[in-house]
């Protein structure tokens, strides 16, 4: 076949067919891997974040399950011993410790659970206590986490995509709100709001504790403005990428934009930032319970359970230490090991961002 | 100084100012939801007392006037008496409890600057050693152990058990019951500076300028001293400012721990007594401090670090 020599049409005599061994170099050597896959293969060859990872699931499990079958209930009275002392030390079963009706109860031949931490100077059962406290810890830490992301998110990819002047209007109040005293406001409102809601509300917030929906009130309030910067940060920057440009430019709109694109791609991020809230929730919510402005009794909570106990403290009765140590620990380890394992997740997720 | 420099610290200025208005706004605000009033007691007082009180301390006027008031006495400094303490004013009973905080505070802060730096580049100088990985364990827990914890554990081990130190409260046997205090303040900025300097020294020990005085034969430690911890220090001044008022502001903890009658321990008591005067007082000092201490903070860093970034 004659050809014109500045013809840039493909010559197929030149082409030869593939050798087997050609043909092998397109095999694949292993299945695709996503993302997520790989992310989680990091997490997992890390051990301080499975160890963290085991202890919150163990530890979910009892606080969640335990207490729907165990035969005590967090505000139930087990003993008054001493009707006419009404003194914490006499009132107070020690481990394994029986109350009196429950010894009788016992000699009758009835089964009688027992009193695993014992109980507490108003003889309430100490175990359980301890789980609902340490379950009211963590709804806490989880719902503030929630409010955080909600809030904040909203507001900084609200603002990172209108951008202009809003942008910038929310950006001072960002700045204002990052540098107000947050301690202070906290302290103010929690009081504050726990005597409004005291007298004004009924119900299922008289319900939940006053104390409770104060701390999710600062939360909205104050904590959102590092989430609100973060998202407005990664929407700016994922907005400027050549691959949303290039789906824009193959006709996308900014639904599928924003859902297909910004989302999968900032997520990782966003997620595990407020995961992280969570151990500083709960950090809050001990504090705020220590000085006396948290939840509200009967519910427990584990700083609350430890600013009971500490008066053994201060009195140096060993006999009693375990009564502040438990929750206490409790406490560390908790937030310990959510800290532990937020840091795993963004060590396997967010590789970008190397600490 | 230059142009730049100088309207970045009048944007900051401008910015601390109008954070003191919010946070004086949003504290005055705040004490008008509280239902009941500062007259609220145990035993009710007659109507035409508590009419009396009001007119005397101005509370009869709409809440607005009251508000603009406030807010010009804010500015002053001058929050009149106290309606609980009577007759006392509440300039002196904050200064009272101002001047131990911040004795305690300002120990504390600088036990946590010496620890942190020592801490810090030891261990980054030793990385991967015994003493570098016991500090990395210890500054990890020591963050997730909240103040009354760490505070009560030392108390009762100390000053209950061991005797070492008095448990009598601040003020009565000399510098023994400050000790504690001020430990346990110290315990938080101490773990965080020095995972602060750890990090930083080791990034200034990969810079091309470490490697070439080590070439020109300087000393190791006039290396250190000389070149690394003039540029490893940086971040810890931004901290030093913030920690140092919030060591004072959030020792409410430790001043309730080991009774202290602190700024902070007055500040949770006012709020309970519904003390208005003594409330956005305390309020206004704090926030102040907090304010003019985070102020002086990034002005230090940007002379310590001149090619920071205005922005």
């Amino acid at each position: 076949m004659k050809r014109n020599p500045l013809s840039f049409q493909i010559n197929v005599e030149k082409f030869s067919f593939a050798s087997e061994s050609e043909k092998k170099s397109t095999n694949l050597m292993r299945p695709n891997s996503t993302f997520f896959v790989d992310g989680l293969k990091r997490f997992v060859k890390n051990p301080v974040a499975m160890v963290s990872f085991c202890f919150i699931a163990i530890l979910l499990i009892m606080v969640f399950v335990v207490p729907l079958f165990f035969p005590y209930s967090y505000d139930e009275v087990i003993c008054y011993r001493y009707v006419d002392r009404p003194d914490g030390a006499f009132n107070r079963l020690a481990p394994f410790e029986f109350a009196p009706a429950e010894i009788a109860a016992r000699d009758a031949g009835t089964f009688v659970f027992p009193h695993l931490f014992g109980t507490d100077s108003n003889g309430h059962d100490y175990f359980i206590r301890i789980l609902v406290g340490a379950r009211t810890s963590l709804i806490v830490g989880f719902f503030a986490a929630i409010i955080v992301l909600v809030i904040g998110g909203t507001i900084g990819a609200v603002s990172g995509f209108i951008g202009g002047k809003f942008d910038l209007l929310v950006m001072r109040i960002v700045d204002v709100i990052y540098s107000l005293p947050d301690i202070l406001i906290i302290i103010l409102l929690s009081a504050t709001l726990s005597a409004v809601f005291d007298t004004n509300l009924g119900g299922f917030f008289a319900q939940l504790g006053s104390g409770f929906v104060a701390i999710f009130v600062v939360f909205a309030l104050l904590y959102w403005v590092g989430m609100a910067r973060l998202v407005r940060g990664q929407v700016l920057n994922l907005r400027k990428q050549e691959f949303v440009m290039a789906a824009r430019a193959n006709g996308a709109g900014t639904a599928r934009i924003v859902f297909r694109h910004l989302i999968p791609n900032s997520m990782s991020v966003i997620i595990i930032s407020a995961a992280l809230q969570i151990p500083s929730a709960i950090f809050t919510e001990s504090f705020l319970s220590y000085l006396g402005l948290g939840v509200k009794y009967p519910t427990p909570s584990l700083g609350s359970l430890a600013s009971d106990a500490q008066s053994y403290i201060v009195n140096g009765a060993s006999h009693e230490l375990y009564l502040f140590l438990i929750p206490a620990i409790s406490i560390c380890l908790i937030v310990l090991s959510l800290n532990l394992l937020g840091d795993g997740l963004r060590d396997a997720f967010d590789p970008k961002l190397q600490k | 100084m230059n142009k730049k420099m100088a309207g970045y610290i009048l944007k900051r200025l401008l910015l601390g100012i109008l954070t003191y208005l919010i946070v004086v706004t949003v504290t005055f605000w705040v004490m008008q939801l509280v239902p009941g009033g500062p007259w609220t007691r145990e035993k009710a007082l007659s109507d035409a007392v508590i009419a009396t009180l009001n007119k005397r301390y101005g509370l009869d006027q709409p809440v607005f006037i009251q508000y603009l008031r406030y807010l010009g006495r804010a500015m002053i400094f001058d929050f009149g008496v106290s309606y609980y303490y009577k007759g006392r004013e509440v300039t002196e009973i904050i200064a009272n409890g101002f001047k131990i905080s911040l004795a305690i505070g300002g120990w504390a802060a600088v036990l946590a600057l010496i620890m942190g730096l020592a801490l810090g580049t030891y261990a980054a100088t030793h990385q991967n050693k015994v003493f570098d990985r016991i500090i990395m364990v210890l500054t990890t827990a020591s963050v997730a152990m909240p103040s009354f914890v760490t505070s009560l554990i030392l108390l009762y081990i100390f000053a209950v058990n061991l005797s070492l130190v008095p448990t009598s409260p601040v003020g009565v046997d000399g510098i023994g019951p400050y000790i504690l205090p001020v430990i346990a303040a110290s315990l938080y900025p101490t773990a965080y500076i020095t995972r602060l300097v750890r990090s930083s020294t080791l990034d200034v020990l990969g810079q091309d300028y470490m490697r070439t005085a080590k070439a020109k034969g300087l000393a190791p430690s006039r290396i250190l001293i000389k070149h690394g911890l003039r540029n490893s220090i940086t971040p810890v001044v931004t901290y030093f400012g913030p920690m140092f008022a919030s060591i004072i502001t959030g020792s409410l903890v430790i001043e309730k721990v080991f009774q202290i009658p602190g700024i902070g321990r007055q500040f949770i008591i006012s709020i309970q007594n519904r003390d208005y005067p003594l409330i956005m007082g305390t309020t206004c000092l704090l926030a102040l401090l907090l304010i003019a201490f985070t102020l002086l903070s990034d002005v230090a860093y940007i002379l310590v670090n001149p090619r920071v970034d205005f922005d």
